[in-house]
């Protein structure tokens, strides 16, 4: 019983901290506050290379993170196989391709920093004072 | 194209293996500003007959009975800089077994491309004609159901590359896309005698949800020049339907083309596509027709391939007069297993049948065969 009370908390405590939620960032003095679900689809799906103000979109990601299945399966509605092939067509026709993806997370984060226009998704654990997210995942 | 003596089948698989080796992930960025790509197929295919039949890299390639054939195969790749933002050149190429089974290869893209804004962006270069999907990418068989290609060879009329400008235009509106492109240049007829003058083309492709519709339009000038017969000049206008949607793990695929000239053949094709996705299996079932109607007017018309240049009509009749027509049919069942993300095991039994019908009763030729095919295909 008390094995179970402590496997109850320790799964509240994940709940309270936000664990596994995704949220979409940008660099915190970008100009960009908000987006909705459909335009971050775009942005990553290489449907538009610019934000709704006209500003160059540009989205990174970290490579081979927990999190980018679940979110490609969210933004697409495709599944991974699925998402390749739309991949490939847009690559090998040279109309589009992946975000580019950073291994450091760290990177991830100066790259925001250093470069305007740069969106990535992220845990929302993940999300430091050099952030603003600018949509939640549900 | 250009061919060299190595022995061809060795050269792909070893390529193929040494890309897998190496690198495993779909775009490797060796810096920033660097992508590489690349694509490959490893097919072998019998028949229970010699049989002419589309590869992934060349028009027709004789399939002979009762040996395993490896004419199907081939490996390539992209290189994509990016010089700035908005400045980037792009170039693809492959190699492949050629009709003399040998080792071929192609360079299929080479362009600068240019981004403005509003989604806009020019391209500078060489391309492959955006007619139907499977002209543009047919050598990408991770693209693709089927475990080969369903457009025939000479899928815009044999004005399958070109080399010119394009622009290019993505519209986005909530979960509505458009795709625009519109193409000038002078294209690279896949028969010597046939020189391109000019080529203009447009193509428009909507998506929504998981259905997609795409349309193109191509009108291409021409000049050919054959021994003992006055060059003549003339126009071929072809226009395309193709579309795919998905609904309740079921995919269907569908694809229409024509073209007519007053020089070239008047070409068609169709093809239907049923597929049930199940898990990473897909079962599917396709049929496709092309025919080729050869007419003869006051110019001389293109001869069937391996045929003497039909005689030359009167002068200022006007009138068109049959000579030929072809039928290649192909239906075909199979199963695609996507065994990862980049990776697909193919297997196809297909049964095709070619027919050739003569002017005036004079002659009607059938032949065919069937041929089953595993294919293995995929990008890193």
């Amino acid at each position: 019983m008390r094995s179970f009370l402590m496997l109850i908390l320790l799964l509240s405590s994940f709940v309270a901290r936000g664990e596994g939620e995704i949220v979409v960032v940008v660099a915190k003095n970008s100009v960009i506050n908000t987006l909705d679900e459909q335009y971050v689809a775009n942005i990553f799906l290489a449907r538009t290379k610019q934000y709704p103000n006209g500003e160059k979109a540009i989205p990174i990601e970290i490579k081979r993170s927990d999190i980018r299945t679940g979110f490609y399966q969210t933004i697409s509605g495709k599944t991974p196989t699925q998402l390749n092939a739309y991949w490939t067509t847009l690559v090998f026709t040279g109309k589009g391709k992946p975000p580019l993806g950073l291994t450091d997370p760290k990177e991830v984060e100066q790259r925001l920093i250093s470069r305007p226009g740069t969106i990535t998704y992220l845990s929302a654990d993940d999300v430091t004072d050099n952030m603003k997210v600018v949509y939640r995942f549900n | 194209m250009h061919r060299c003596h190595l022995k061809p089948w060795f050269t792909i698989i070893f390529a193929v293996f040494s890309a897998n080796l190496g690198f495993t992930v779909i775009a490797q960025e060796w810096q920033d500003n660097l992508y590489i790509n690349g694509f490959y197929t490893l097919g072998v295919t019998q028949t229970n007959a010699d049989i002419d039949m589309v590869t992934a890299a060349v028009e027709k390639h004789t399939f002979g009975k009762g040996k395993p054939n490896l004419n199907h195969s081939l490996v390539g790749g992209q290189l994509q800089y990016q010089f700035s933002e908005n400045f980037s050149v792009y170039v693809q190429g492959a190699a492949f077994i050629d009709r003399n089974e040998k080792l071929g290869h192609s360079i299929d893209w080479a362009y600068l491309n240019y981004d403005f804004d509003n989604d806009l962006s020019l391209r500078v270069g060489q391309f492959q004609t955006p007619f139907l999907q499977g002209t543009e990418m047919r050598k990408i068989g991770l693209s693709r159901l089927w475990a080969r290609p369903l457009t025939p060879g000479n899928g815009a009329s044999g004005f399958n590359e070109y080399k010119g400008a394009e622009l290019v235009k993505k519209y986005s509106s909530g979960d509505h896309f458009w795709d625009f492109q519109l193409g000038l240049g002078r294209a690279e007829h896949q028969r010597e005698e046939v020189y391109n003058k000019r080529m203009e083309l447009a193509t428009v492709r909507y998506q929504h949800s998981d259905s997609w519709i795409r349309m193109g339009l191509v009108h291409a000038y021409h000049r050919t020049e054959r021994e003992n017969a006055e060059p003549v000049e003339g126009y071929v206008l072809m226009g395309s339907v193709e579309a795919e949607t998905r609904a309740s793990n079921f995919v269907i695929n569908i694809g229409l083309s024509a073209g007519d000239s007053d020089v070239a053949p008047k070409d068609s094709f169709q093809y239907l596509s049923l597929g049930y996705a199940f898990e990473q299996f897909t079962p599917y079932i396709y049929a496709s027709r092309k025919r080729q109607r050869f007419e003869q007017t006051e110019n001389a018309t293109t001869p069937p391939p391996g045929r003497p240049s039909p005689p030359q009509g009167p002068p200022g009749s006007g009138s068109s007069q049959f000579v030929d027509e072809v039928n290649d049919h192909s239906i075909a069942m199979g199963v695609r297993w996507s065994i990862s993300e980049t990776l697909s095991l193919k297997t196809q039994l297909e049964k095709n049948r070619y027919q050739d019908r003569l002017r005036g009763g004079r002659g009607l030729v059938n032949t065919g065969g069937s041929a089953l095919s595993i294919v293995l295909e995929g990008v890193y």
